[in-house]
């Protein structure tokens, strides 16, 4: 006896040829012109917008690293001058060894904090909504409110920190004003606004990573830690790549306003990155031409950034 | 045929001189010229620092309300120097300058020498503010508004004399019963001494005196000290600065002298609550007359006064500074922005609402003299003092450029390296010195 099918197949006709939604338009060289046009004139006011706003001043800073300006007169070609100078320059040196110290202080707690919150964040533990509402609390303040809360909080005599310290018998340093320890104290000002936006990304790589390979592996007998370390981490890989890209850029220019409120790039150029050197030399000092060539400066830094982390997903690409 | 690679680059280069061509056109400046316009039915723009911006909305609405068929429309939108100065320049590029605008002694030889001001001299001369000439103005605030390099020219009038005095909260010295609060004939030995006193007495609850050079910038403090031992700021005969000079080094230890014992710990920003005297938790503070409204305000509890600052070998140490208002040179309503400025300096008229609303001390000698300045309620008891400090204050040093901004610089760097480092005081402003004079230099080759 043959059993009958499952499932009933309709019979072949001539509407199974047929495509669920006829095409508007038969394909050719005319309509792909419409289409183009089309595509040209939505995009176009968002282009023409980010050629006046971001190309031209682009393109201009560029340009002005070879005058010497003073924002009020007129502005002298002096080749490569400027470029020379930053050579040369102790203070740019100095400015960049900070900035590289920003990165590297920040980036990797960053992203090691902000993969454990997410973590946290993205489980069902009890109480969980008034921890998520916590940590996203940084987002919601502005850079220059949240500097000026915690230069409060950093203040030698009265900040909460140093009387948190004392609780424990320790007397904070003047946080902010020592050469030792303004630096770290802004980096983890900086980490704590950092960490919003990293919590949300990387709660996206992780609702992505496959609910089966966890049975799977506790099958297995792994553990919460062997999971974690085993499982999530390497599936969140392309998150973490792009949050060390973002933070680093970040942390090469984000620094500026921080640093600006906080400490005015002190004490003695411990906390002055490449943002706010050139933001001082452009604007106290009115020398816009060396300033721009300090921006230009920043700029090769955040490429040569992009480029590496493009260079370190092909060769991971390459080796899977 | 040209090909794609080819074409692109091309396009590249069109649009970056597209781009650039523009832009350095405009960094070229305005070449627009001004003109008198019509003074009945004019409409003139003044631009202040947003601090400002209410009391010179009521001069405004008060000179409209004399003149109905004249407006004035006030704008501000920083308090922030360097901000401000980028305004300007942005405006003068695109050719939007105000007709009447905020001016401040270290930005005013740089907007004079691109011819951004107009010169006020001539129209002094002839009238333009009624009977009020050059010579009514005390002649050292007149004098931070003439060009380095033209000393003859005025790009700017000053709106207040305003010099510094020594506040003191009566409050905290009798807190920990120091009785002896500051008189006019203290040094900055007694000032120090009775700061240290209050200091100690308090456990460090209360600081002596708010560190008088603060983050190392504040040279309205430093530029009379180190006058008062006989040297200098700036020599604009020789265009140099003495700031590492032997009298300049007796000057900075004196002024590095309190942090940790009369005054609190360095701090690395000006704007430190430490350092403010209206904090309630400072027995002294070096500050400027400007900042009695405020004052009043905070310390509304308090029972607080000021005095003459303390001498140094019976010299004065009182320094003093103004800002002030200036035309622009393409205004295209000069002689309604002139009516505005002859109103605004009648001792009658607006100077008359600025002593009322502003606090201001009016910059000629019959304006100290008579002005309604001094007939607030106390506290302070004893503002009569601003007055008689105008007179002798020594003002910023006006600098070539932004050579004003690197000394700055140059003085914190050098009392942290002092402060925080340990670092001998003479060789730290040897070094500032130096960089001061080198960034001279470059303004004026």
């Amino acid at each position: 006896m043959t059993a009958p099918p499952l499932t009933k197949t309709p019979p072949p006709s001539a509407d199974a040829a047929r495509p669920l939604v006829p095409a508007a338009h038969p394909p050719g060289r005319r309509n792909r012109r419409v289409d183009a046009l089309t595509a040209t004139l939505f995009v176009s006011p968002a282009m023409i917008g980010f050629f006046i706003f971001v190309i031209v001043p682009a393109v201009g800073g560029l340009v002005l690293a070879f005058f010497e300006w003073d924002l009020f007169g007129t502005p002298v070609f002096v080749g490569l001058d400027n470029i020379v100078r930053l050579f040369t320059d102790p203070d740019m040196w100095q400015a960049l060894g900070v900035t590289v110290l920003f990165v590297v202080m920040g980036v990797i707690p960053t992203i090691i904090i902000g993969f454990l919150l997410a973590v946290v964040v993205n489980s069902n533990m009890p109480g969980i909504g008034a921890w998520r509402v916590l940590y996203f609390t940084p987002m919601i303040a502005s850079a220059a409110v949240a500097a000026i809360i915690w230069v409060n909080l950093y203040n030698g005599r009265s900040g909460l920190v140093n009387q948190f310290l004392a609780l424990f018998g320790v007397d904070g340093p003047n946080w902010l004003s020592d050469p030792t320890w303004a630096r770290p104290a802004l980096v983890i000002m900086m980490i704590w606004g950092a960490l919003p936006i990293v919590i949300i990304l990387y709660l996206a790589g992780l609702q992505r990573v496959p609910e089966d390979i966890y049975a799977a592996s506790s099958l297995d007998g792994a553990g919460k830690w062997r999971q974690l370390w085993s499982m999530t981490w390497p599936n969140v890989w392309g998150t973490t790549l792009l949050i060390a890209v973002l933070q680093a850029v970040g942390f090469v220019s984000g620094s500026f306003e921080i640093a600006l409120i906080m400490t005015d790039g002190g004490p003695l150029g411990t906390t002055q990155s490449l943002a706010l050197y050139s933001y001082k030399v452009a604007f106290t000092q009115r020398d816009i031409g060396y300033a721009s060539a300090l921006s230009l400066f920043q700029l090769v830094l955040i490429i040569v950034i992009v480029l590496l982390s493009r260079a370190i997903v092909r060769t991971r690409k390459e080796r899977s | 045929m040209t090909s794609r690679p080819t074409r692109n680059r091309r396009l590249a280069v069109a649009t970056a001189a597209f781009a650039v061509l523009p832009l350095l056109a405009a960094c070229a400046g305005s070449n627009a010229t001004g003109a008198a316009g019509e003074v009945e039915g004019s409409t003139i723009v003044l631009t202040t620092v947003t601090g400002l911006e209410p009391q010179f909305q009521e001069y405004a609405d008060a000179y409209m309300e004399a003149f109905p068929d004249r407006t004035v429309e006030v704008r501000s939108t920083t308090d922030d120097a360097a901000e401000y100065a980028q305004q300007l320049a942005t405006a003068r590029l695109s050719g939007e300058l105000p007709d009447v605008f905020f001016n401040v002694d270290f930005l005013a030889d740089t907007l004079a020498k691109n011819n951004v001001t107009l010169d006020l001299a001539p129209g002094i001369d002839d009238g333009k503010l009624g009977d009020l000439t050059i010579d009514d103005f005390l002649p050292q605030f007149v004098g931070q508004y003439r060009p380095l390099d033209n000393p003859d020219q005025v790009t700017g009038l000053p709106v207040s004399a305003d010099s510094v005095g020594l506040f003191y909260n009566k409050t905290l010295f009798d807190e920990v019963g120091v009785t002896e609060y500051p008189e006019a004939d203290w040094t900055w030995e007694d000032m120090y001494r009775v700061a240290e006193e209050i200091q100690t007495k308090s456990g460090g609850a209360i600081t002596g005196l708010a560190a008088p050079l603060g983050d190392g910038t504040a040279q309205i403090v430093y530029g009379p000290v180190i006058q008062a031992y006989g040297g200098f700021v700036y020599d604009p005969e020789t265009g140099t600065s003495g700031i590492g000079q032997p009298e300049a080094i007796e000057a900075w230890t004196t002024l590095l002298a309190p942090y940790g014992t009369a005054s609190g710990e360095y701090t690395t920003t000006a704007d430190d609550p430490t350092l403010k005297f209206d904090s309630g938790s400072i027995a002294m503070g070096i500050g400027s007359r400007g900042a009695v409204p405020q004052t009043k305000t905070t310390l509304a509890d308090a029972d607080w006064d000021v005095q003459v600052l303390p001498t140094i070998d019976g010299n004065s140490t009182a320094g003093g500074g103004s800002y002030g208002l200036s035309i622009a040179q393409t205004s295209q309503s000069q002689d309604a922005a002139w009516a505005f400025l002859s109103w605004f300096y009648d001792t009658d008229a607006g100077m008359k609402i600025a002593q009322e609303v502003g606090g201001v001390i009016p910059p000629t000698d019959d304006g100290i003299d008579n002005g309604t300045w001094k007939d607030v309620s106390p506290p302070p008891a004893n503002i009569a003092i601003f007055g008689e400090s105008a007179r002798t204050a020594v003002l910023l040093t006006q600098m070539p450029g932004a050579s004003a901004s690197v000394m700055s610089e140059a003085t914190k760097k050098a009392t942290q390296q002092v402060l925080l480092e340990g670092r001998d005081i003479a060789e730290a402003f040897q070094e500032a010195e130096a960089t001061v004079n080198d960034a001279i230099a470059k303004e004026t080759k």
